[in-house]
């Protein structure tokens, strides 16, 4: 009995110590952060290095993702600035990041500390030239000459590899879902609500029951709420509340909700 | 830490999401892990918990302690995944150990590598509303009350749950230990 006590014990111990990922790991999923929240400036590089990673895992088992990382590493540090942006509102965003990004916390944010609403409406030009990321070679290709509007397209067609529809345990399908609605989140936060309300749309022609079907009906929520759609924008939340009552993602429905 | 007199308690900064991501983001990676999201599906699933807590961040008592706030993110996170992941529940355990650990294969490193694969293998036999409990009492080492109030549950619940996971674990590395 003590035997297996202190076997169980230092099985625990060792579980305890288990290591932290890789920092390449780290910066990845940063990036994937970052995009999904709208890191605006961070556009074409970034956004691209979530494609790409998405497209990787579908083909490919973990290392994959890592290789795509490296185009997005360098951008860590400013991601993760953006990201502090998104969060904290107010006035240093203002002072860094594009107005549109700033409206976004407030539709997305559950009740965001010390956002001014001064700020929030403030209406100056988007400035993008504080932040330049020379992305590695997933995101090359792409122009990055304007990160107002053009979302990456998934990478459906062709990134399917030839071999089969599911390889590594990814099936395209859910990358597919993923890329459209990591478009919509980066749209919205773009302040873009009529492209994340194109891209949920599209996301629910093609997976009606898919997947994240309830993180786009999120942002679909958000995406009308932004328009300006609210009578839409709650009838929607009222059939999400039932087919998600215990929703994680709830409070931010309700944010998207409140009068502006 | 300095008091300053003229800030009552309920104006404790909220830590900025770039903290909370950096200092956090490994805890959350070995959560989800232990939570049964197999190497392969971490990188999204810890995505989709970060912009969760971007998003609820406001809504986080300072003066709590974070990690079970996040805990409680992660756990719902992977409930998630593994309900729409139930088709394809045979990866977590195609998944590779973790290989993205270049450590010198000293025999004690070796040790501790199985060790903690046998311990992710084992947690994984346990439904997970108890394994939930197990991880964050027996190895993230929070009090009961803790646990009970991340995971929405009452305390006597939460024992409950950490007796009946504590023996299929117990039962779990037996069998595991028996035929690897």
């Amino acid at each position: 009995m003590s035997d297996d006590h202190r076997e169980l014990e230092s099985l625990l111990s060792a579980e305890r110590a288990r290591p932290e990922p890789a920092a390449a790991v780290k910066s990845a999923v940063a990036a994937k952060v970052a995009a999904a929240l709208g890191a605006t400036a961070l556009g074409a590089g970034v956004a691209v290095g979530v494609a790409t990673a998405a497209a990787a895992s579908a083909s490919a088992k973990a290392g994959a993702s890592v290789t795509a990382a490296a185009g997005a590493g360098i951008a860590l540090k400013v991601a993760l600035g953006v990201l502090l942006g998104c969060v904290i509102g107010g006035t240093i965003v203002a002072v860094t990041l594009p107005p549109r990004v700033i409206v976004q916390t407030r539709e997305v944010g559950v009740e965001v500390p010390g956002t001014g609403p001064s700020a929030a409406n403030a209406a100056a030009t988007a400035p993008s030239t504080t932040i330049v990321i020379s992305p590695g070679a997933p995101s090359a290709s792409v122009a990055p000459g304007a990160p107002s509007a053009r979302p990456p397209s998934p990478p459906t067609s062709t990134s399917s590899p030839g071999s089969g529809s599911i390889v590594g345990g990814h099936d395209v399908d859910l990358a597919r879902e993923r890329a459209l609605v990591d478009r919509a989140r980066s749209a919205l936060a773009r302040g873009d609500a009529a492209g994340a309300i194109g891209a949920a749309e599209e996301h629910r022609k093609a997976f009606p029951r898919g997947q994240l079907a309830e993180e786009r009906e999120v942002v679909a929520i958000q995406g009308l709420a932004a328009a300006g759609r609210s009578e839409e924008a709650a009838n929607r939340a009222g059939a999400f509340r039932k087919a998600y009552p215990s929703s994680l993602l709830l409070p931010i429905v309700d944010a998207a909700l409140r009068p502006r | 830490m300095t008091d300053e007199r003229s800030s009552p308690e309920s104006l404790v900064p909220h830590p900025a999401f770039e903290e909370v991501f950096d200092a956090h983001f490994g805890y959350v990676w070995n959560t989800l892990r232990r939570l049964g999201v197999g190497e392969a599906d971490a990188q999204d699933q810890a995505q989709e918990v970060f912009v969760v807590v971007s998003s609820l961040l406001g809504d986080y008592d300072p003066a709590r302690p974070l990690r079970p706030w996040l805990f409680g993110i992660a756990y719902r996170i992977a409930c998630r995944f593994r309900a729409l992941a139930r088709h394809r529940r045979e990866l977590a355990m195609d998944a590779p150990p973790d290989a993205a650990d270049p450590r010198p294969a000293a025999d004690e490193e070796l040790a501790a590598h199985e060790a903690r694969d046998l311990v992710l293998r084992a947690l994984d036999t346990i439904d997970l509303d108890r394994r939930a409990v197990l991880v964050m009492n027996l190895l993230d080492e929070q009090p009961m009350p803790e646990v009970a109030g991340a995971l929405g549950i009452s305390v006597n619940t939460a024992y409950s749950r950490l007796r009946l996971a504590r023996e299929d674990f117990e039962k779990a590395v037996k069998r595991l230990r028996r035929r690897p």
